[in-house]
């Protein structure tokens, strides 16, 4: 398993010289070229993962490393499917490295061989999905944060006239805004079923809905966050600063509860 | 042999002369024609474009009476009496002219530094100097490597990177917002030239729904015929703001058409789609209070002025490094050429000395007993082709040495001199020579 993570590393890394190309305003690479690697990359990541699911007979998303492994695999089934779907070079160029980042991390972390806690948790199917979902939400909600930055800093530069630091190296206001609005409806829905298992789950294990574990609380100001995004998108047309600015407020809630789970774990839920 | 050339541009001779002197396509071939058949040159290439004529020659004589020929030939093509316009010609030789060919071709001289339009200019000059079959074994590979100096300059620096003129600088800042073009609105306040100019940049860009709005509507109907699109009532433009994803205005009026209420109102119309507002008149037409509100751009003419500036100035750093490249490159082709023209010599020579060797050897094969094949094989192949070799080689490298200098005073004791050195010997003989006579006198 780790060979085959260190492999579609590897592969990754043309991602990564793809968007250092980019960046530096350098001729690229062929688009099949990156398509090809992303993509082999990729589905050597998901065996991986899937051997690791087999090997410590569970769902392989809930120790530290796992989760790194699983937020890269997200971050680059997004990139993937961009690509695929409308050749969208935006997401690659700037979420690509992270992608590459967070696996490198989870294949540099020490990985037990047998899960050490007693997370098989109830056989309950609900578990796994209730934490791959909200990964996967974080995921989507880390490119919108991505858009947003590279939106306020382009939209900023525009105002004060200052031009030479933007032309050419980054893609255009709309397109920050449109990818940044899609990948957060995509997080949204995500994180609402991620949440909503979570809950189910909980009650069926514990007979309790909700505990009031700073994660829950951050999960959930997350959540109103985009929610009330979205309703100010769709009802009184908020976007291109606005948009960026919450989708990086929405981030920081995201960030204190992935580092809350680090530190704070044994506070939520799933691991008592 | 000697490569040079005659040429004028935009710095030497005002617009009035350069017509004069220009060849159109019809007249080019036969121009060519002429010079050559003239005997003054054997190669000839004539660049002749609304900035510059150039001719590059490649002529066996001396360059001094050959650009002269071919001044005179300028003149004489044109039915221009004398040297009328020789005070705006300038004449390069050699190293010179090739270094101004290669800083032509990479668009170092250009009247807008690091323009691409100069590079397709020369490649058509070649095709047709190449129909006309003035082209041979000097300026064939001389424009071979033109071309590629140029797509060096062009891939190793950002000579041709960043826009030089404000229509262009808009529409780069316009892609910085908006990603495509094709399905955006463009309004047009004022119909003048400035208008009509970004217009047509737009329809490049594949734009294709334009709102004109005018004064005076006669004019705004011309442009709408020109362009396509929807004319507007000058009292109705703030009502037809939201439909706008593009404004840009330059019209006469000596105050604020645009104000950041209408911008607000329309904003909240297009739910906040954002707009972009370039102002080229002045007085300025939009309030600069606009360019405050969020998801708005607006940009007036000093700001896209100054791009242009920076971007000029950037090429011009750009073009340091484009030198160095081009001087480089002009020694490259001078060594390349050289061996190109002693090349036939040199295989002359080994093969002569060559077969001397080996008649030698046949001539006394007898005196040196019984040899094995492989003895006998080993001489031939080892022992007399090192012996050409070692005699031929001072010899070429002098040779070589000699045309790249490319001194007139070519004198061939000097060179075996030079070749074998042998001065000390000679000096050496001088010396015994003269202890010669010193034995000798005692005794006389």
């Amino acid at each position: 398993m780790q060979e085959l993570l260190v492999i579609s590393l590897a592969f990754y890394l043309v991602g990564l010289i793809q968007a250092g190309l980019v960046f530096f305003q350098k001729p690229r690479l062929p688009f099949a070229v990156t398509l090809v690697s992303s993509l082999s990359g990729f589905i050597l990541h998901t065996v991986a993962l899937i051997i690791r699911g087999k090997q410590v007979d569970r769902c392989p998303i809930a120790l530290q490393p796992e989760l790194l492994l699983f937020l890269g695999w997200s971050l680059a089934a997004y990139c993937v499917a961009a690509f695929i779907w409308n050749r969208n070079q935006v997401l690659t160029n700037y979420v690509f490295p992270l992608a590459f980042l967070a696996t490198l991390i989870g294949v540099i972390l020490p990985l037990p061989p047998v899960s050490p806690l007693g997370l098989r948790v109830g056989g309950s199917f609900l578990f796994p999905i209730h934490v791959s979902m909200v990964i996967f939400a974080y995921a989507a909600f880390f490119i919108t944060f991505v858009t947003g930055l590279i939106y306020l800093f382009q939209e900023r530069q525009l105002k004060l006239k200052r031009f030479k630091a933007i032309l050419g190296r980054f893609p255009a206001l709309d397109t920050c805004d449109s990818v940044g609005y899609s990948s957060m409806t995509t997080g949204f829905i995500l994180l609402t079923l991620g949440i909503v298992t979570g809950i189910v789950w909980s009650g069926q294990r514990y007979g309790v809905y909700w505990h009031g574990d700073p994660i829950e609380i951050a999960t959930m100001l997350t959540w109103v966050n985009y929610l009330f995004m979205i309703h100010y998108r769709v009802a009184s047309g908020w976007r291109g600063r606005r948009a960026a600015i919450v989708s990086i407020v929405g981030f920081t809630f995201i960030v204190f509860s992935l580092i809350g789970l680090k530190y704070l774990g044994r506070v939520h839920v799933f691991v008592g | 042999m000697s490569i040079i050339l005659v040429g004028l541009n935009h710095k030497t001779a005002p617009v009035e002369v350069r017509e004069r002197l220009a060849f159109n396509e019809t007249m080019l071939t036969s121009a060519l024609r002429t010079l050559v058949d003239s005997g003054s040159v054997s190669e000839a290439m004539i660049v002749s474009t609304c900035n510059r004529v150039e001719i590059v020659a490649a002529s066996p004589s001396d360059s001094e009476p050959t650009l002269q020929q071919v001044c005179r030939f300028l003149h004489e093509f044109h039915r221009l009496p004398g040297l009328l316009y020789k005070e705006h010609l300038y004449t390069h030789a050699d190293k010179l002219a090739v270094r101004h060919l290669f800083r032509v071709a990479a668009s170092l001289d250009s009247m807008v530094l690091g323009e691409s339009q100069v590079l397709g200019q020369v490649k058509t000059a070649y095709s047709k100097a190449q129909e006309a079959g003035t082209l041979g074994k000097v300026l064939n590979p001389l424009l071979n490597r033109t071309f590629n100096v140029a797509k060096r300059v062009r891939t190793e620096t950002e000579i041709g990177g960043a826009a030089t003129s404000v229509s262009s600088v808009a529409i780069e800042l316009t892609k910085k917002i908006f990603d495509r073009l094709d399905n955006k609105r463009v309004l047009l306040v004022g119909a003048g030239e400035m208008t009509e100019l970004a217009a047509r940049y737009l329809v490049s860009e594949g734009v294709t729904q334009f709102l004109i709005c005018n004064r005076t509507p006669e004019r705004a109907i011309e442009l709408c015929e020109k362009f396509g699109g929807e004319v507007i009532e000058f009292s109705k433009l703030k009502f037809e703001l939201p439909r706008a994803d593009i404004v840009i205005c330059s019209t006469g009026s000596p105050d604020y058409i645009i104000t950041a209420l209408d911008c607000k109102r329309a904003l909240e119309i297009r739910r906040y789609h954002p707009i972009f507002f370039i102002d080229m008149s002045v007085p300025r037409n939009i309030d600069p209070a606009v360019g405050k509100l969020d998801s708005i751009f607006l940009f007036d003419i000093d700001d896209l002025e100054n791009v242009v500036g920076e971007n000029l100035k950037q090429r011009q750093k750009e073009a340091d490094k484009a030198e160095s490249i081009v001087e480089t490159e002009v020694e490259a082709f001078f060594e390349k050429l050289d061996t190109i023209e002693l090349g036939p010599t040199i295989a002359a020579l080994k093969e002569h000395l060559t077969e001397i060797a080996l008649s030698e050897f046949e001539r006394t094969r007898h005196k040196l007993g019984s040899l094995t094949p492989e003895q006998e094989e080993a001489i031939k192949q080892h022992l007399l082709n090192s012996l050409v070799n070692k005699f031929m080689h001072p010899l070429i490298t002098t040779l070589r040495e000699g045309t790249r200098s490319n001194n007139e005073s070519y004198n061939i004791i000097e060179l075996y001199h030079q070749a074998y050195d042998l001065k000390d010997r000679l000096a050496g003989f001088d010396e015994r020579r003269s202890g010669t006579k010193d034995r000798r006198s005692p005794i006389n």
